[in-house]
């Protein structure tokens, strides 16, 4: 991932080259966004919480009224049956406690006699009842109880016992502080909604502005270059009937109508040449033709569409979106089907649904190039949907373990389609230039939809259940193959990039995999990567967070972090380590990170971290270190593929680097049930950390041992062969 | 709710369970055969036998009951066992330790023609039947003869006295002779200073005669006041039950609430409170051993002692209000609230 | 209807603001409905409990619970104390009404569902039901032996619950309405400022190009537009000098045609 192209890519997106003086529009439009986006919520919000006071309050005096009655005729009992003097009363504070420790919502209980002196008072302080029944003295409105707001309570007084000198009476106080705390319960959730539709809104923004705005301006501008070197040949294609469409049509007008002009010159020439007699007066006209055509080409022009890389953004995120909403329950849904009478173990069929998944796409994905190549971007990418839907409503009509099984799978297939279709995108579209970029906007699409679905999937599943959340993943993947079929439209007709095919051969991935270089990348660097990502993140975090007593909507919550931080730290370390060059170094402490803050769940008892704080710390230390070894793991295998350019070419390598990678997530699941079995959840995370940090220590070895001209001379991004 | 839990951990401790018999499912028996009962009792009817009938009528139970009165006497017992053994009754029960003792005999007695052997037995109001050597165990009676313990535990009575008022010196006046009172103060000396407080103990001084000598009682009550005491407690002694009103009148005078392990001194006397079953569900536990052992056909000698789990808090309001210790707000709710008789 | 940048990027905001904002009010109403119906569910906890504790105390006097005295009428006396409840129930084992405060009630059989919810919170301190016409809290009857031998069920009406349920929705997706109309005019002002130069340039520059096509080269469009771009100059220079070359060359070649004839 080349920073420095990267930024380019910016540049290119924000309109400010000689159409327009305006800089960083794309900023201020995102600031737009979250400014209403905020001002909506918090609208929203506090009306919620002004009709949550509203509605409830009343029922809390409902609740505070049938205490007081209880209580009061408990003591007025005491008082009258027994004749046991108010003052006098026994035990009244233990008494008061009980209630008001099995009735949160009660804030105080007092007993007042009938001069206005406190007997009795749990819940709070003396002086501040006083002051609190004085105030209410003097400014009750009417005499029903739970009324009049003084100081943030709400008072009801209760009679016990009436003597001539006045009422001795017991005193229930509520607070609508109660109602309040309630509401704001929910504040996570809320801040969530806000923080993904933020991140929703950047996405679909930078989206529309990229391929609306940016993209055409970008054509008009080479357009209007070419116009200025006299070159009238191109025409811009573009549907769009806004005022970029228009310029774009004025511009097409303009170059047809010297077209046709030029046109109807040609033929006169010609046809005037033909019926000259005098050769030198012919001769005269080509010429006149010949000067013009030196300074201007009016013909031999060809139709320029805008297509971008990042036509692919929203409905690849999209995707990614809708499967990642049953991330953070997967465990739990499998769970709940799978069979108890199996000589497997339970974990190990609760694992197994994920590792089949990781499976099919595994075996599908090396063959999805090929098809891209044959049929299309579009059509692997509705094919890959059609799979994924049947999936997700097969999931959504689950009976059985095995059905359940059958139709992961599916969507396992459908995934990997997308997944290949996608990056088919990238590599047809990315001009040679900004490849890196181009695959930033992929990772972002994939990595922001990471981000948003277990959160919201968690949410949605605590609410309307497992089997609902996979239907509306299904309505999203529906969602984005909508967009693919509309968007892409022209990507059928459109001349493909015959791509060489790569075959994977046995010799070649022999010796690769006899590179200790290759082979330590792999095995000490990539696997782990996505084992701990399968097994730790996808199969142990829901499993542990929910034993830990969290429920679905916070699960998804604390999974949500492991994307925000790699999301966080990819663009950050990918620029440091192509500005330093220290790959190595950086794929090192990445490693370092992730497997040492696993390792650190052994010892949270001892510096005081909660359980769930311990796996916070692991999946962010899982999130930064990936973030790490993935960005620089790319350019190196780039170039460790780059030492073999000659014999087996440098895509080859790379493709078989990305599908020994997957076993990793094949066999994560696996390695989680072993770890789990033996030590138990909490200590199986230090367990992944063991692994990562011995492999990450024998790489660094192996590195340092067959040291080279690694990151040194070689460019990383020359054209593949 | 938390008053119930707080109830359960104050005065259940032993918990016996049941098993299924219960007052509500539908009538169990209807053969058309009568069952035959034979009750003995030590000093007339009480409310037991009322609660033993009643549930037998509530649950259909074909049966016609005999009672007959020791009158306080054991000598009038041979009469009575010849009259069980010409009417052959199916069950046979009886009331009290001395009782039980003089119709069924203990446990390991060998065949005598002076007891009723043959015959399944019950027996209600006895305060400890291993002790008196009535069955070998609660759970394996070792005989044909089962029944129904009605003591609280120590442990539960002395909870429900520190749930009135934290107190830390419990003083007990007993009589040396009675075997009930030496096993009830051996418990007592165990298991209260484990509960970390401290246990007075006052036998009685015994007369010429040997007997124990009723005058000495208001002293030693004075004399527990002297040491510290702040509670008085009177177990199943029968000995100080018949002279509760003098000893009550003096811990009124010196200013010591009384705690009563059975109803009797709360009912005659001013005991100010106890941890008491009630008479008739104790029949009513009694009557569905019977029930299990006339309509089930189980043996006695498969049938568990049975205890009752919840007992009665009974408070006599005007002798707490005479000393000026007023019930706690918590037990409200629970206590049962009386006047004394005497007052 | 065609529709311009800015009101494209208005209606993409709006949309995602719309789904957020709609995800908020389904989260907050769904609090609501959990909060409310907790509070009510406690209040008759509250209520159903203190009856209970009353019912245990007359049994472990020792009677039956079917032989229980006068319940009916303290039934009557809780139900009067509070407009909500709509019956209090206590039913046995089997399931059959021993007492109720409506009287017809007694001997029928409670439904299969509270009967089963009963059983499987025997030890706990109350079940409740949330049903189509009344919400149901109950709690079990223990006798002094311990079994277990019925439940206290007080059903109470829900038309408050959900009467409340719909004024909160109703005004929630009224509001939300209203916010969403407020963020269309926002978004759509923002993005008209925001955009307003982009736009403007855009829209000179098709006129500009206009001109050029009919070969107005004085006109005022063209020489704002080059003015503010520069750049734009040497491309109108150059369409020009296209369009002027090219009918100079026409009229060069039948000139010649002519000169020649």
């Amino acid at each position: 991932m080349n920073f420095k192209a990267v930024r380019q890519e910016r540049e290119n997106s924000d309109i400010k080259e000689f159409l327009t003086n305006q800089k960083g529009l794309l900023t201020r439009m995102v600031l737009l966004s979250v400014v209403v986006l905020l001002i909506g919520q918090l609208a929203v919000s506090w009306f919620a919480l002004l009709g949550f006071e509203k509605e409830l309050s009343p029922q809390l005096s409902q609740k505070a009224q049938a205490v007081g009655n209880a209580i009061s005729s408990e003591l007025a009992f005491a008082v009258g049956e027994l004749n046991i003097p108010p003052d006098q009363l026994v035990g009244v504070e233990e008494y008061f406690d009980n209630y008001l420790q099995s009735n949160k919502d009660i804030e105080y209980l007092a007993i007042i006699d009938s001069s206005g002196k406190t007997l009795f008072v749990r819940g709070i302080d003396p002086q501040s009842i006083n002051t609190i029944l004085t105030e209410l003295k003097s400014n009750r409105t009417g005499n029903s109880n739970f009324e009049t707001d003084v100081q943030g309570y709400l008072d009801g007084a209760f009679s016990i016992d009436e003597t001539l000198a006045g009422t001795t009476e017991l005193h229930v106080g509520v607070t609508s502080e109660h109602i309040r705390n309630q509401f704001f319960e929910m504040i996570f959730e809320i801040l969530t909604v806000i923080a993904i539709s933020w991140l929703v809104t950047f996405e679909f923004l930078a989206f529309y502005m990229r391929r609306s705005i940016s993209r055409p301006i970008h054509h008009i501008r080479t357009v209007l270059a070419e116009g200025s070197r006299g070159v009238f040949a191109n025409r811009l294609v573009e549907r769009s009937k806004d005022e970029i469409g228009q310029l774009i049509t004025s511009f097409n007008n303009l170059v047809q109508d010297l077209q046709i002009k030029y046109n109807d010159f040609v033929f006169e020439v010609v046809e005037l040449k033909h019926a000259q007699i005098d050769d030198s007066i012919g001769r005269k006209i080509a010429r006149v033709r010949e000067k013009f055509d030196e300074k201007f080409i009016l013909s031999g022009g060809r139709d320029v569409h805008s297509r971008h890389v990042v036509q692919i953004r929203v409905p690849l995120f999209l995707f990614i979106f809708s499967e990642e909403l049953s991330r953070s329950f997967i465990p739990l849904f499998v769970s709940k089907y799978a069979p108890t009478d199996m000589i497997l173990s339970h974990d190990i069929l609760i694992g197994l649904p994920i590792t089949l998944f990781m499976l099919a796409v595994m075996i599908v994905t090396p063959f999805g190039g090929g098809l891209v190549d044959r049929f299309g971007v579009r059509r692997i990418f509705l094919l890959g949907v059609l799979f994924a839907v049947i999936g997700f409503i097969g999931n959504f009509l689950t009976q059985t373990y095995y059905d359940l099984i059958l139709f992961r799978i599916l969507t396992g297939v459908g995934y990997s389609l997308i997944f290949v279709a996608s990056e088919g995108w990238v590599v047809q579209n990315a001009e040679e230039h900004n490849r890196t970029a181009s695959t930033g906007i992929f990772v972002t699409a994939v990595f922001v939809g990471i981000v948003c679905g277990p959160p919201i999937g968690g949410m949605l599943a605590n609410r309307i259940g497992f089997e609902a959340t996979f239907l509306i993943s299904a309505c999203l993947a529906v969602i984005s193959g909508l967009i693919v079929y509309q968007v892409f439209r022209t990507d059928d007709d459109i001349h493909r990039l015959r791509r060489k095919r790569i075959v994977l051969r046995k010799e070649d991935m022999i010796t690769l995999l006899k590179d200790p270089r290759f082979f330590s990348v792999l095995f000490f660097t990539a696997i782990p990567a996505k084992m701990a990502l399968a097994g730790f993140i996808a199969y142990l975090v829901p499993l542990y967070l929910t034993e830990l007593g969290h429920n679905e909507s916070s699960v998804g919550r604390l999974m949500m972090l492991y994307g925000l931080a790699t999301l966080s730290c990819i663009f950050i370390s990918a620029r440091f380590a192509d500005l330093t060059r220290k790959y190595v170094q950086v794929v090192f402490v990445g490693g370092l990170l992730a497997g040492i803050g696993c390792i650190a769940s052994l010892f949270s008892h001892k510096i005081g971290i909660s359980d769930t704080g311990a796996v916070v710390l692991a999946i962010l230390a899982l999130g930064f270190g990936h973030a790490m070894i993935m960005t620089s793991q790319n350019a190196m295998i780039l170039m460790v593929a780059g030492n073999h350019a000659d014999t087996i070419g440098r895509a080859t390598a790379v493709s078989a680097y990305r599908v020994f990678e997957r076993t990793g997530m094949v066999i994560g699941p696996l390695v989680a049930v072993a770890l789990i079995a033996q030590f138990g959840y909490h200590d199986a995370i230090a367990g992944f950390g063991v692994i990562i940090l011995t492999l990450i220590l024998l790489f660094m070895l192996i590195m340092t041992i067959s040291k080279s001209e690694i990151g040194e001379n070689q460019s990383l991004y020359t054209p593949e062969r | 709710m938390l008053r119930k839990i707080y109830l359960i951990s104050a005065f259940i401790v032993a918990c016996l369970t049941l098993n299924q018999a219960t007052a509500q499912s539908v009538p169990a028996a209807n053969s058309d055969r009568t069952y035959k009962i034979f009750g003995v009792v030590w000093r007339g009817e009480t409310e037991v036998e009322a609660g033993f009938q009643e549930y037998l009528n509530q649950r259909g139970v074909p049966y016609q009951m005999t009672i007959r009165n020791l009158n306080l006497d054991r000598g009038n017992a041979p009469g009575i066992i010849e009259e069980i053994k010409q009417a052959k009754p199916d069950l046979v029960y009886t009331w009290g330790t001395g009782t039980t003792r003089s119709i069924l005999g203990k446990v390991n007695e060998p065949e005598s023609d002076h007891l009723v052997r043959d015959i399944p037995g019950i027996f209600v109001l006895v305060a400890y039947p291993v002790s008196a050597e009535i069955v070998s165990s609660f759970e394996y009676p070792g005989r044909n003869v089962t029944g129904v313990a009605f003591l609280a535990s120590i442990k539960a009575q002395i909870n429900s006295m520190l749930a009135y008022r934290p107190f830390k010196k419990i003083a007990v006046i007993y009589d040396e002779r009675s075997s009930n009172s030496r096993i009830n103060v051996s418990q007592l000396e165990e298991i209260v200073p484990q509960m970390g407080l401290e246990l007075l103990v006052f036998p009685i001084p015994k007369k010429e005669d040997g007997t124990s000598d009723p005058e000495a009682v208001p002293e030693l009550v004075q004399k527990a006041k002297d040491s510290g005491a702040d509670v008085l407690y009177m177990g199943p002694d029968s000995f100080i039950t018949r002279h509760g009103e003098a000893y009550t009148a003096a811990a009124m005078k010196a200013g010591l609430p009384t705690f009563a392990s059975t109803q009797s001194p709360l009912r005659n006397t001013r005991a100010m409170f106890g941890l008491v079953s009630d008479y008739h569900t104790l029949g009513k536990l009694a009557a569905v051993q019977a029930e299990r052992i006339l309509v089930d056909g189980e043996k006695p000698e498969d049938l568990p002692v049975a205890r009752l789990s919840r007992f009665k808090l009974w408070i006599n309001i005007d002798v707490a209000s005479d000393l000026g210790l007023y019930p706690p707000m918590n037990l409200i709710s629970i206590a049962d609230f009386k006047q004394s008789q005497v007052n | 209807m065609k529709f311009g940048v800015t009101s494209r990027i208005s209606i993409m905001l709006v949309a995602i603001l719309m789904a957020g904002i709609s995800m908020t009010i389904g989260l907050s109403l769904d609090k609501f409905r959990r909060t409310h119906t907790d509070l009510l569910t406690s209040r008759f906890q509250f209520v159903v409990n203190d009856f209970r504790n009353k019912i245990e105390t007359q049994m472990d006097l020792g009677l039956a619970l079917s032989t229980l005295q006068d319940v009916s009428e303290e039934l009557e006396t809780y139900r009067n104390d509070d407009e909500m409840i709509l019956s209090i129930e206590v039913f046995d084992e089997s399931g059959s009404v021993l007492f109720s405060t409506d009287p017809s009630f007694i001997g029928d059989l409670v439904s299969e569902d509270w009967v089963t919810a009963w059983r499987s919170n025997q030890n706990s301190s109350s079940w409740s039901r949330l049903e189509r016409d009344a919400g149901v809290v109950g709690v079990p009857i223990q006798n002094n032996l311990n079994q277990n031998v019925g439940s206290l069920a007080l059903r109470y009406s829900r038309d408050l619950l959900d009467l409340s349920i719909s004024n909160q929705t109703e005004r929630l997706i009224t509001f939300g309405l209203i916010v969403a109309v407020f963020i269309a005019i926002m978004s759509l002002v923002g993005c008209v400022l925001l955009l307003r130069g982009t736009i403007s340039d855009l829209k000179s520059m098709t006129q500009a190009i206009k001109d050029i096509m009919n070969n107005q080269k004085d006109s005022e469009q063209l020489k704002t537009t080059i003015k503010k771009h520069p750049e734009f100059e040497s491309f109108s220079k150059s369409a020009l000098g296209a369009q002027t070359a090219l009918s100079e060359a026409s009229s060069d070649i039948i000139e010649l045609d002519e000169a020649e004839s």
